[in-house]
């Protein structure tokens, strides 16, 4: 950016862009909240409703409860701009209903090969708005658009809206439909489909992409099972990125969440743990080096492998560390060590953070979307695991946590799911 | 109209305040990442606010006022999470799905990088006066009474939030040409 630019007109360009409707779940948020939070000059008043006719006062809020929230899901478009009102190209029979809210939603699974289509997929995913199925089969357009409708409890039925695929505009398929009692898997079994790659493309079991950054495909809060990854694919580096679904696999029991699934990371949380303490993992790790105490770049003297990596963290000045150990991880084999910022450590970097810090690692890249800069802060520790990867870059495994207490019961926790971790490629 | 919701909403009536909500939701919600540069926190910061304008709207004396005293519990609530300290998680950006590319011959990617690391240099007051005047497109004398400081002072103060603007993507520019990468 040259020196000339008037400041204002670039920032007025700037602050343009960037997201501008508030996500449907922040509504429902709020609404939940305020269900239990009495306002602050009438909260006598609420009680004193409360005592003289305690039924009349619950039915009410739930009354309202269900008013607003519906109120919100009825008027208020999805996040994705489609009204979430059936809106048919074709009258709808008298049975047909609207798709359950249940549904609706962005669903990932497995690549399915697709008859017909060409180029060749090389995704699957499937949007489910309360009028439509959107199949994904690359980062294109969608294919096989259909309108969707509940024919009957439990089963879905699908009008194609256009030509394509060896399929005609008009073609009519019904799928048995079920969904977990969470609503976080489906599964999509044909009964009868006019349009044969639609049944390929849709059939089988799909996981809601319940990702809080609605723009992503991670998948939010998690039932206690095995789990795969959308897009983080650590085989390639992140410039090489390819959408590989299922590159890494993993069980997890009750409570916890994925809130990022990044082409060079990944991030599992538990639901109550404070923020930031997590399981994170990245594709490729490298060592930074540093400058009055921020991260400035790759420290090239660094070779990069797990051995090499974990002896110069075991080295490195400001951190207490315990001695690196051969382990293996998910098919991957590396060396694991605990760290943490020694006590009289006092150099700070302002831009992350004013408590004593020590850059660690890198990936090298320098664009925002595909860089990351990897440190530890006072207070808080980390378990690493790097791990080689079969082309020569490491991979890291980080259980960290802000501080000690919350650590110590994280990695009690988080190491049985570190060990249900396969990578497959 | 709105007076009445407002009145509704200060009595306790939910749904009123739902319709309140629904018509600001997104522009506070725009404002809130355009200040955090951040949706997880945005979504953070713009909750607790609401949830905050709910309990105290019995307190408002002047329902003409509300959109005024919510743009201040909105500007807020920002400046209290940003000053959390909080690791950088949404450095891990994820594959957009849906959202179509965007061509711009105004703005590069290299541009919106060195421009994100520069607001990341400027301090969350600093972030929240480009926001307001910027993105709301805000006079001073509009952004002084949201952050209640005399106008004089608003007028200072953006002016040294574009002169640290400046001052931060000129430091960032020294750092990429020695060959390093700003934090």
């Amino acid at each position: 950016m040259t020196r000339d630019r008037d400041i204002e007109r670039v920032l007025d360009r700037f602050y343009a862009e960037g997201p501008s409707e508030m996500p449907d779940r922040l509504y429902l948020g709020v609404f939940d909240r305020i269900e239990h939070v009495p306002q602050r000059r009438l909260a006598h008043l609420t009680r004193f409703l409360t005592m003289k006719n305690f039924q009349f006062a619950a039915a009410a809020a739930v009354v309202v409860a269900v008013a607003a929230i519906g109120a919100i899901a009825l008027n208020r478009p999805s996040p994705n701009g489609v009204l979430p009102t059936p809106a048919p190209t074709q009258t709808p029979a008298p049975s047909l209903s609207t798709v359950p809210a249940a549904l609706a939603a962005t669903w990932v699974g497995s690549t399915r090969e697709i008859p017909g289509l060409s180029p060749a997929a090389t995704q699957s995913r499937l949007k489910v708005t309360f009028s439509t199925l959107l199949v994904y089969a690359g980062p294109e357009q969608p294919v096989l658009s259909s309108t969707a409708a509940i024919a009957a409890p439990g089963t879905l039925q699908l009008t194609l809206s256009t030509d394509g695929v060896n399929c005609h505009a008009g073609d009519i398929g019904t799928y048995q439909y079920s969904l977990s009692p969470s609503s976080r898997a489906l599964t999509l079994t044909a009964n009868a489909d006019a349009c044969a790659a639609r049944a390929a493309a849709i059939g089988g079991d799909w996981a809601k992409a319940a990702c809080p950054n609605t723009n992503t495909l991670c998948l939010g809060d998690l039932d206690a099972g095995t789990h795969a990854s959308t897009i983080f694919n650590p085989y390639v580096h992140v410039t090489d990125w390819v959408y590989a679904y299922g590159r890494l696999t993993y069980t997890v029991p009750d409570g916890w969440s994925n809130p990022i699934d990044g082409r060079h990371g990944y991030i599992l949380v538990k639901q109550d743990a404070p923020k930031d303490a997590a399981i994170y993992l990245f594709a490729t790790t490298m060592a930074a080096s540093s400058a009055n105490g921020c991260p400035t770049g790759v420290d090239t003297t660094v070779p990069h492998t797990a051995s090499a990596l974990a002896g110069w963290v075991a080295t490195l000045p400001g951190l207490v560390t315990s001695s690196p150990a051969p382990v293996t991880v998910g098919g991957l084999q590396g060396m694991t060590l605990d760290v943490s910022v020694s006590p009289t450590w006092t150099a700070t970097c302002p831009a992350i953070t004013d408590k004593p810090y020590v850059p660690l690692f890198t990936n090298g890249e320098s664009s925002e979307a595909d860089s990351f800069d990897w440190g530890l802060t006072a207070g808080a520790a980390m378990r690493l695991f790097l791990l080689d990867l079969p082309d020569g870059r490491t991979m890291l495994i980080d259980i960290e946590a802000q501080d000690k207490a919350t650590w110590d019961a994280l990695v009690a926790e988080a190491t049985p799911i570190v060990n249900t971790f396969v990578f497959h490629n | 109209m709105d007076r009445d919701l407002v009145e509704a909403a200060r009595h306790g009536d939910r749904e009123a305040y739902a319709d309140l909500i629904r018509s600001r939701g997104d522009r506070f919600y725009a404002l809130a990442q355009r200040i955090l540069r951040d949706v997880d926190r945005a979504e953070d910061a713009l909750q607790e606010a609401l949830v905050i304008a709910w309990r105290d709207l019995p307190g408002l004396r002047d329902p003409d006022r509300f959109d005024a005293w919510l743009h201040r519990l909105v500007v807020r609530a920002c400046l209290a999470e940003a000053a959390r300290d909080r690791r950088r998680i949404s450095n891990l950006r994820a594959l957009p799905i849906d959202v179509p590319a965007t061509t711009d011959d105004f703005l590069t990617v290299a541009d919106r990088d060195q421009l994100e690391r520069g607001l990341r240099r400027l301090s969350p007051q600093q972030r929240v006066l480009l926001a307001l005047r910027h993105f709301e497109g805000r006079e001073p004398a509009e952004i002084a009474e949201i952050l209640g400081i005399p106008v004089g002072t608003a007028r200072s103060r953006l002016h040294h939030a574009h002169r640290a603007m400046r001052a931060a993507l000129d430091a960032d520019a020294r750092v990429t040409a020695i060959g390093g990468r700003p934090a």
